[in-house]
């Protein structure tokens, strides 16, 4: 089993709607090279951690949203505390935007995961990952949901 | 962890199922990539070696301290240890201070030079220039 670092402020939702996907207990939604591409934690707004690679084609992948506060002056946070939505820009686009229902469960409404060199998109109605489409399926009880890689 | 891997990832659509593993997709990397990019400060070696070299002033002083902390107390340490006479001599108090506190000052004064020295804030103040001048970005490298 991998040892997964985490952050510790993180907190999982214990349900988390990832494009129409059902995440219960699953504290990781995608890892790729150890390291988790994003995570949405509790809090009055969602709280975003995002990675990106460190260089084309690495295997390191750093954070460049912590705790909801971008490290990077190309990536935009907004946290909306009325809506309860925290979204995060690239460039113009939107790589993630998720809102808070309640107190144990988030919605992730939208993400694009291309500008960090992932070929993830997604909407209410379904995630596309590569060539594959993930509509309405249940993750339960699971450390990570999707991986990347062999 | 368990894993479950699907069959292909072409065009396949996955629906209404339920996962207590995790899911192994293949490689989705898709150009452009982005990456932070952080440029690197170019060492030369005459910068190293300024990094690694003390304050000469106060590495001079301290020595100059430490030999005569060393002169001072070596014939007293001799004389106190020579017993041939039959009873040792002891090292009396202001010896013993004036020896030990020089020995201090000198090794101390040695030490920080290696922390005030002018060559090293300048390379230092060069660097951190670097730093706040080319700060990490996000790049779109194809």
């Amino acid at each position: 089993m991998i040892d997964i670092q985490l952050p510790t402020r993180y907190s999982p939702y214990h349900e988390l709607i990832l494009c129409s996907n059902r995440l219960v207990d699953v504290p990781i939604p995608l890892l790729i090279a150890e390291t988790p591409v994003f995570l949405v934690g509790q809090g009055a707004v969602p709280i975003i951690w995002l990675s990106a690679p460190s260089e084309p084609g690495s295997k390191i992948w750093n954070y460049v949203v912590k705790e909801g506060q971008s490290m990077n002056s190309a990536v935009e946070v907004n946290n909306d505390k009325v809506k309860r939505r925290a979204e995060v820009t690239v460039g113009g686009t939107i790589v993630l935007c998720a809102v808070a229902e309640t107190k144990e469960r988030a919605v992730i409404e939208a993400l694009d995961l291309r500008p960090v060199g992932l070929a993830v998109t997604g909407d209410p109605s379904g995630m596309m990952v590569g060539g594959m489409t993930l509509v309405t399926n249940k993750f339960v009880n699971v450390r990570v949901a999707l991986t990347f890689g062999s | 962890m368990g894993r479950h891997m699907p069959e292909g990832n072409q065009n396949q659509l996955i629906e209404n199922r339920q996962f207590d593993k995790t899911l192994t997709i293949g490689d989705v990397s898709t150009p452009p990539s982005q990456g932070l990019f952080q440029p690197s400060y170019a060492l030369s070696e005459a910068d190293y070696l300024r990094l690694k070299q003390p304050s000469r002033i106060l590495a001079g002083v301290g020595g100059v301290v430490l030999s005569f902390s060393l002169t001072y107390s070596l014939p007293k340490i001799v004389t106190s240890l020579n017993t041939s006479g039959g009873k040792s001599v002891p090292i009396e108090g202001p010896d013993l201070w004036i020896s030990s506190i020089s020995f201090t000052l000198g090794l101390g004064l040695i030490v920080v030079s290696y922390f005030f020295s002018g060559e090293r804030r300048r390379v230092m103040k060069k660097i951190k220039k670097h730093f706040q001048e080319n700060p990490g970005e996000l790049e779109y490298r194809v």
